[in-house]
Order: structure tokens, then C-alpha cells, then sequence
């Protein structure tokens, strides 16, 4: 279901304009270089358990032509698997790849591609896919903590009148 | 130039509602940041920018333009004393163990930070963010249950003691205008407290402070000194350097440790790194976690045998050699958090839309991506001209303590070949 409006489908028209726009001036949320290449990967929370990776590739010293990202592997850290995926890229030149999870995790990426003269680039990085949930055990433990230090001081001292 | 003679300024510090009002924007801020990070999205979140870039450098200029005014408007401050102020919750009135009074706490906090930081990307994940800034609130809380006054923030506090060694630098000091009057004065009040404030909260006395290291400019002893006689003075740069205080172990090693710091900085983004770190794991077996770890303690180790090397070779003070490279150690670390601000800035226009990564677009900016401020290959154009300027501030100072000093000419040879030696290096590493 989708955050945003509660629909049943991945994203309502707004983030789909909001998603269009990211692709065509993608964030960085993560630059990785390989060689004269830039590898941009930005990553957007679409629907719960539901993320989108938007992958690019220009080279870091003509700023352009946008290489697209043709294949990309990922292996996440709870499952020695890895999956391949292969993109096609859209009319701004970006990849897409839309992930569903069932969890938030970390994940090793590799892309991959080839440029002129068949010549194979690619790129490793680490990313996190899903933005996890605040861990109500620190909050218990933090609070806890609080509550015992001042307990310990009134019972010392008392409160002040 | 004594400020504090202006009635407007003197009423503006004496004034709860004043302090309150210029603390409050911060707060709020804090308040946002832990939202945004604990609620937000952790790839695309105004608080990551805002600590890992907008924060270092607001601090790191404040400090040299005010010394350590951040400890006046510090959230994590300002939340315990309004909690303590507000639940009137007492004191357990511990004396500071006498192993803590230094500033090893702060230096430990500092090692454990940054290497947080490089190890699991601290400040890139806004959900570590939170998590970091809830748990000092703790640290700064439980202290203030425990101890007097404010003692973390005297000594364990990272932070503070690096606003301390920048404030060092600043136009501007809180000092006693006379200091005869502090020593006729029967009362002491600035040490005590009174009606009209509270006593001084890192435990310094006005009438013998002569720098910025230590002081919070918290005002307590402008509103408590009964003879008006504590002066807030705009002054000459970097004045207090000129002084040469001897600056105990601690105090040299968190030196040390921001020059190596500034070294590791340089080395992180470089080719080197991976290098080295791929030799780490080949050869030693050891995880990038460690070795990271191990490469800033190695980078120490090596500053502190220089200097200990240097002082030992001809008979002065290591404390001595350590001041002078002080400058260099300021201006290289302010010369990372520049370039760390010039590579990143631009994201803040996104950001402002999209503050929490909610895929908000409040001011139709969220998909705008303009160019960095400086290209990577330029950034040596900013970041170089603030390391000569260290070099040069040392050089003087080298100067300055061959002339008061008595400091020998090849001494004076040696201390600048190794401050040289570190600004090339750096721009080397910024370089390549």
C-alpha cells in the first residue's frame, strides 16, 4: 500500500512526477568511481517494503554522455544469494530497478556495463535498501538509564525544596 | 575593546529571555534532527547534511570567529540545565574523579567518534544520527545527576575541547577587566554563585584565566561579579597563542590527535587509502574497521614521537613544539571541513523540499541537483591557501618563541620542517 495516499498501487501520480524528476537529476546518494567512470546510484523510498534504485553512469571527465546501467547483482546480508537484474534504461538515460524487500537491509551492489568498443566498466558498493525502524529497545534502554541516574540522585539527596 | 561597557550589550547577557531566545533555534533544530533521523528517510534526510556538514562547519567557524560560544547555545547543554532548572532535580555532589581531570574523556570520545564515523558511516545514516545524539544527551545528563556544575562539559566533552584549542584563535575573550579587583575581592562570587547567577560551570576562575580554552562564555560571572568587573573584549586574532601556555599531556594529545586527524582526512579520500587498506586486509587479515582504527592511532603515535623527538633533541618543552604546530593542526582540520562543506552544500537545495525524505516537494527544488561548488580537482584551491595560513601562523609563532623563548635555531629549523612536512602532505593526499 502505498504511504503516501494508502492506494493499493505502488505510487499516485504526484510520486511518479516526484520519481521522473529524480531521475532525470538524480540525487547522489551514492557516487562510486570506477576508473573515468562515476557510478550514481539513488535509492527512494516508493511504497512500504517497496525502493527504488536509479542507476547512472557518466564519465567523470566529459560530465556526459550518460552511460546506462545495463546489468546489476545484489546480495543482501541475510541471504548469501545473489540476484541478478538485467535494466532498461529510460529516455533520460538512467536504469531503474524497483525492489521489493521484506525487510530492511543491507545489500552489496555491483553494476554493471559495457560502453564503446564493447568494453565492459562496473562498480561495487554497499547500500541500504529500506529505511529501518527506529529500535524501540534503545529507547527502553535510554529511558531506563535516565530514570535509574535520577532515582539514584534523589534518593541520595532528596529533591530540591 | 571591552563590549560589555554597552549598557544594550551588558542588559542583552544579563537577560534569562535573551540567552533563552538565542538558545531556543538550536533546540528546536536538535529536536528536528532526532525526528528526521529516526523517522525519516536514511537516504535522502536534511540530518545527515545538517550535522555531517552544515554542523562541523557553523562550529568550526564559530569557534574561530567567538572561541567556544557553541557551548552556550549546545542543545545537549541547554536540554540538561532546563530539565535539572524545570524538574529541580539535585545533585549527587560526586567529587570528578582526579584520573578525569584532563581532557583524556574528551580525547577517548573524539577517537570514538570518528572512528564510528569512517567505520560504519555515522554521518551518512540519519537513524545513526538520532541514535548518537539521544545517547550524548545521556552522557551530558547523567554526569550532570552525578557531578557539579557542568563537568562533562569541563572534561569530557570533544566538542567543547575542540572549540577550546579553535577559540584559541578568536577575536574575542571573556576576561577580568582588572585583575586587582578580583584579587581585593572578598566575595568570589564568579567561583561561588549568587542571587543573580550561578557560579562559574567549568570551574574557572576570571580573575586568573588568561585564554579561551576552558571558558563556555555562559555569562554566569558577568551577572554575578558584584564589582562589574568581568569584560567580554574584542581583541587582536589569535591573541592567546602569543602567550605560549604550557599545555598539559592531555591537552597535547587532543592536539595531536585533530593533526592527525587532519591527516587520516586527507588520506581517507585518496587513493592511498584503499591501498593501504587493501595491504591490511592481504597481509594482516584485518578488517577495514580495524585497520582504520589502527592507522589513526599509528598517525598519533608517529606526531607524538616527532614532537617528542624534536623537544628531546634540543631540550625544550614538548608541550613547546606541539603549541607551535597548533595553528597548522586548526587550519588543516578547517581546511577538511571546507572542502567537506564545498563538496556537499549544494545538496541543502533538494533538502529544503524534501527535509525528511518524505518525497516532499515544498519548494519545488526536491529533483534539483546543481553542480558542486568546487570540482574535485579545484578543491586544493580552498582548502590550500587555509593550510598556508597555518604554515605561516606557525612559522611565526616559531618566530615569536625564538625571540621570548630562547628556542635554538636549528630547534626552530626542525619544528618548521615538520610543519612544512604535514602541509605538503595533506595537499599531496588533497591532490591526488
Amino acid at each position: 500500500m502505498c504511504f503516501k495516499c494508502g492506494c493499493q498501487g505502488v505510487a499516485n501520480l504526484d510520486q511518479r512526477e516526484y520519481l521522473k524528476t529524480i531521475s532525470l537529476h538524480p540525487f547522489k546518494d551514492e557516487v562510486v568511481s570506477s576508473g573515468d567512470y562515476d557510478f550514481y546510484v539513488t535509492m527512494a523510498d516508493l511504497a512500504p517494503n517497496t525502493v527504488d534504485l536509479t542507476i547512472y553512469i557518466e564519465n567523470s571527465l566529459l560530465k556526459r554522455p550518460v552511460r546506462s546501467a545495463s546489468e546489476i547483482w545484489l546480495s543482501t546480508d541475510d541471504s548469501p544469494a545473489t540476484q541478478r537484474f538485467v535494466l532498461q534504461p529510460d529516455y533520460t538515460g538512467a536504469s531503474t530497478l524497483r525492489y521489493f524487500y521484506d525487510k530492511p537491509v543491507r545489500a552489496k551492489l555491483k553494476i554493471a556495463t559495457t560502453i564503446a568498443d564493447s568494453k565492459p566498466i562496473s562498480a561495487e558498493t554497499s547500500i541500504q535498501i529500506g529505511s529501518p525502524k527506529p529500535s524501540y529497545l534503545f529507547f527502553i534502554i535510554f529511558v531506563a538509564s535516565i530514570l535509574f541516574a535520577v532515582a539514584f540522585v534523589c534518593l541520595k539527596r532528596g529533591f530540591r525544596s | 575593546m571591552n563590549i560589555v561597557k554597552y549598557k544594550f550589550i551588558r542588559r542583552s547577557l544579563e537577560s534569562p529571555v535573551f540567552i533563552f531566545i538565542i538558545r531556543l533555534p538550536f533546540v528546536i533544530a536538535f529536536f528536528l534532527i532526532i525526528f528526521s533521523g529516526l523517522f525519516g528517510s536514511v537516504y535522502r534526510n536534511a540530518a545527515t547534511l545538517t550535522v555531517g556538514v552544515i554542523w562541523l562547519v557553523f562550529i568550526s567557524l564559530a569557534a574561530i570567529l567567538a572561541g567556544k560560544i557553541w557551548c552556550l547555545v549546545c542543545p545537549w547543554n541547554v536540554l540538561t540545565e532546563w530539565i535539572q532548572d524545570i524538574l529541580r532535580l539535585p545533585n549527587a555532589g560526586f567529587n570528578v574523579p582526579k584520573v578525569f581531570n584532563n581532557l583524556w574523556l574528551a580525547v577517548f570520545f573524539f577517537l570514538l567518534i570518528i572512528w564510528l564515523e569512517y567505520a560504519i558511516g555515522l554521518a551518512n545514516n540519519a537513524r545513526f544520527i538520532a541514535y548518537l545524539a539521544i545517547i550524548i544527551f545521556g552522557v551530558t545528563f547523567i554526569p550532570a545527576l552525578l557531578f557539579p556544575r557542568k563537568s562533562f562539559c569541563r572534561y569530557g566533552c570533544p566538542v567543547g575541547a575542540i572549540c577550546g584549542l579553535y577559540g584559541l584563535f578568536a577575536p574575542l575573550e571573556l576576561r577580568s577587566a582588572d585583575k586587582n579587583t578580583c584579587r581585593k575581592c572578598l566575595t568570589k562570587d564568579c567561583i561561588k554563585g549568587n542571587d543573580n547567577g550561578d557560579a562559574c560551570p567549568v570551574f574557572e576562575y576570571p580573575g586568573t584565566m588568561d585564554d579561551n580554552l576552558y571558558c563556555i562564555l555562559c555569562t554566569e560571572c558577568i551577572k554575578t561579579c558584584p564589582n562589574d568587573n568581568i569584560a567580554l573584549n574584542i581583541r587582536m586574532p589569535a591573541a592567546d597563542l602569543l602567550k605560549f601556555r604550557l599545555l598539559s599531556f592531555s591537552e597535547m594529545f587532543m592536539l595531536v590527535t585533530m593533526l592527525a586527524l587532519s591527516v587520516f582526512g586527507a588520506i581517507n579520500i585518496s587513493k592511498v587509502y584503499f591501498q593501504v587498506m587493501e595491504w591490511a586486509s592481504a597481509k594482516l587479515l584485518l578488517p577495514e574497521t580495524i585497520s582504520l582504527l589502527l592507522l589513526v592511532l599509528a598517525l598519533i603515535a608517529v606526531f607524538i614521537l616527532v614532537i617528542y623527538a624534536i623537544a628531546g633533541l634540543y631540550k625544550i618543552s614538548a608541550s613547546m613544539v606541539s603549541y607551535v604546530l597548533l595553528p597548522v593542526a586548526l587550519f588543516n582540520h578547517l581546511a577538511n571541513t571546507v572542502k567537506l562543506f564545498s563538496v556537499r552544500a549544494e545538496d541543502v537545495i533538494p533538502l529544503v523540499s524534501d527535509p525528511f525524505g518524505f518525497s516532499w516537494n515544498l519548494f519545488g527544488t526536491a529533483g534539483y541537483l546543481p553542480n558542486p561548488l568546487l570540482a574535485p580537482n579545484h578543491l586544493v584551491y580552498i582548502a590550500g591557501p587555509l593550510m598556508i595560513i597555518g604554515l605561516l601562523y606557525s612559522a611565526y609563532l616559531l618566530f615569536r618563541a625564538r625571540r621570548l623563548n630562547g628556542i635554538s635555531p636549528p630547534a626552530t629549523v626542525h619544528c618548521l620542517l615538520f610543519a612544512v612536512i604535514l602541509v605538503w602532505f595533506n595537499w599531496w593526499l588533497m591532490a591526488k
